[in-house]
């Protein structure tokens, strides 16, 4: 991330600004669409996410951190996006898929039907610390900073996180695992 | 049974499934939004905090100092009374006081604007006159106007080089000591009249290694200066005085604090000259978040360290003691999450608050302040307390009566176009 942008960008000037939402935007779009699953909410998020990184840039007080400093903004602004989406949430149901085996093509749709449908149980902020671990590959270390949080507590969410979908999966009844696709 | 690392590994290759690229239109609308909302200049009114963080990132803790102006209300003319000791008198009224409503709030937008005398405020961003347009933090400086908005000019312009920051004006009225801003914090002394600074921290580098010193007071006579100062490669900061004819300096060692742990602020003279009261600010050794700021009183002797109380639940800092009647005059914040005194974007947080330096009288005169009351100082007369209301100026007595913004339309600079102006205190025309 070129630092000088940063520094134009937090002296107010917005061609600086654009040039920087244009070089994080995409990586902010992969994790909020992750983190929410939801292509709507997730370009909800995004645009909040770089509006308030805008409002809040003078207060960034390291230009390096710039990256973390706007994930982090992101993920709260996914919460955000969570919480407000949640009654509607609340109706979605799990089924149980269970059946005959398929196919190897249909299976590995089923077992990512299986898994988004996992994923979308655990709370938002597992979902966060999953994603920033998984996709983006950060350690634990970095997120917590990232995050705010301490070092446990993303250990912990991420723990949980694996638990929850192990524990989903084997309420629809782990039709991938008894394949023995995963072991 | 499945095991973990299958679970991982499929979990894995679930999340990489999915979009790459932000669509353009949500872009696009981020920045269009972008067009119309203006930034947050967090206008936390220790404008000093940045002075540290850069040389904390660099490897060594902070010593900064929060707070705004100090005791600008050491000035003398012949308005002021005489000391009547520890009692405060808060019913008085300044002669210059418009008369409160019976809520204690003066209506008028264009209170106190024949107040006499310079006000004299510290300023960022462009230029206050608009003689510069570029926006930039660290443009740091100070400026006098008087209260009916003439005579609007800089001090020193351009000297030094360095910024400007924490302004106080020396007890005849005639002289401002201040601190360099960014990248070295000395002290510097320059004449209302007008001038080139002059360098008064001639024995230090203020970079920090191994020495930097900030918010200057002068003593009541004018004969010293006391200030924080920066140790040891920041690894202390304690409250220390400066003979202005000897140029030595003492160190007031009861109040040294670990820079892992915080820092040490905004001295102010008691009128006798034999006292000091402070600020502590506590600060997380890794992160030098502020988790919470005391006010203390010791002896310009370095004995008799006391804390002073403080409203339950509340920070408190910004203290500047009376010229006059000995009543010490501080801000608070009610919560950490405003790291004292941020005013963020239009929820600002404050109360201003007066105690004896006996610890007793403790009372409260504003709670709501305008949207928040930060950097009070006492007015020359030590009558009533300039303060910063939340974008502008204002004064209120310390009983929480006639309370007003200072000439709000002609003296008030925050935005993007002149800049922001921020804590102030009221000095007399020499």
């Amino acid at each position: 991330m070129d630092r000088d942008l940063v520094e134009a960008a937090r002296r107010n000037d917005r061609e600086a600004f654009a040039v920087l939402v244009h070089q994080v935007s995409d990586s902010l779009y992969a994790v909020a669409q992750r983190i929410l699953r939801d292509t709507g909410l997730a370009e909800d998020a995004l645009q909040n996410a770089l509006v308030l990184a805008w409002r809040r840039l003078p207060k960034l007080r390291d230009p390096d951190r710039f990256e973390a400093w706007i994930h982090r903004i992101l993920v709260h602004a996914c919460y955000d996006e969570s919480r407000r989406a949640r009654p509607w949430r609340a109706t979605v149901r799990v089924i149980p898929m269970g059946g005959p085996t398929t196919p190897d093509g249909a299976d590995a749709i089923a077992d990512r039907d299986e898994l988004d449908r996992a994923f979308r149980l655990l709370p938002i902020e597992q979902r966060a610390v999953f994603v920033l671990h998984h996709y983006l590959g950060l350690p634990l270390v970095e997120i917590a900073e990232m995050l705010e949080i301490p070092a446990g507590t993303a250990r912990s969410r991420l723990h949980y996180a694996m638990a929850g979908l192990r524990s989903a999966l084997s309420a629809e009844g782990e039709p991938a695992l008894r394949e023995g696709r995963l072991a | 049974m499945t095991d973990d690392r299958s679970l991982e590994r499929a979990a894995r290759a679930f999340i990489e499934v999915g979009p790459t690229q932000a669509p353009d239109r949500a872009v696009q609308a981020a920045l269009l939004r972008v067009q119309s909302t203006s930034q947050e200049r967090d206008l936390r009114v220790p404008w000093r905090t940045p002075h540290m963080t850069r040389f904390a990132l660099a490897g060594a803790a902070a010593a900064t100092i929060v707070a705004v102006i100090l005791g600008g209300a050491y000035l003398l003319d012949g308005q002021r009374p005489p000391d009547t000791g520890a009692s405060p008198s808060p019913t008085a009224s300044s002669p210059v006081s418009p008369s409160p409503s019976s809520t204690g709030i003066i209506d008028s937008a264009v209170g106190y604007a024949d107040l006499p005398g310079w006000i004299v405020f510290e300023h960022f961003g462009q230029a206050p006159d608009g003689s510069t347009t570029g926006f930039d933090p660290d443009n740091r400086m100070i400026w006098l106007v008087h209260a009916d908005g003439s005579d609007l000019h800089e001090l020193a312009p351009g000297d030094p080089a360095d910024g400007k920051s924490s302004p106080d004006i020396s007890p005849d009225g005639t002289k401002v000591v201040f601190a360099s801003w960014t990248p070295r914090t000395l002290i510097w002394e320059a004449d209302i009249a007008g001038g080139p600074a002059r360098l008064i921290s001639t024995d230090c580098d203020g970079q920090f290694q191994p020495c930097g010193e900030d918010q200057p007071a002068y003593s009541p006579d004018g004969s010293r200066i006391a200030f924080a100062r920066s140790s040891d490669g920041l690894a202390t900061t304690e409250i220390a005085i400066r003979d202005l004819g000897t140029g030595k300096v003492t160190i007031l060692r009861s109040t040294s604090v670990a820079s892992s742990s915080g820092y040490v602020a905004q001295p102010s003279w008691s009128p006798d000259g034999t006292q000091l009261v402070y600020h502590r600010v506590y600060q997380t050794p890794s992160d030098e978040r502020a988790t919470d700021s005391e006010v203390f009183v010791v002896g310009v002797d370095d004995a008799g360290l006391s804390k002073m109380p403080r409203p339950s639940g509340s920070w408190a800092a910004d203290p500047d003691w009376s010229p006059t009647d000995g009543m010490i005059v501080f801000s608070t914040s009610p919560n950490r999450e405003t790291e004292g005194w941020a005013f963020d974007n239009g929820a600002p947080r404050g109360g201003i608050w007066t105690i004896r330096p006996d610890g007793s009288g403790l009372s409260q005169a504003c709670g709501e302040c305008f949207g928040g009351g930060v950097a009070p100082s006492w007015t020359p007369d030590g009558r009533q307390i300039l303060f910063w209301g939340y974008r502008s100026f204002a004064l209120v007595n310390p009983d929480g009566s006639g309370i007003a913004h200072i000439n709000q339309p002609a003296l008030t600079w925050y935005g993007d176009q002149l800049g922001y102006g921020y804590a102030a205190f009221l000095a007399p025309e020499p």
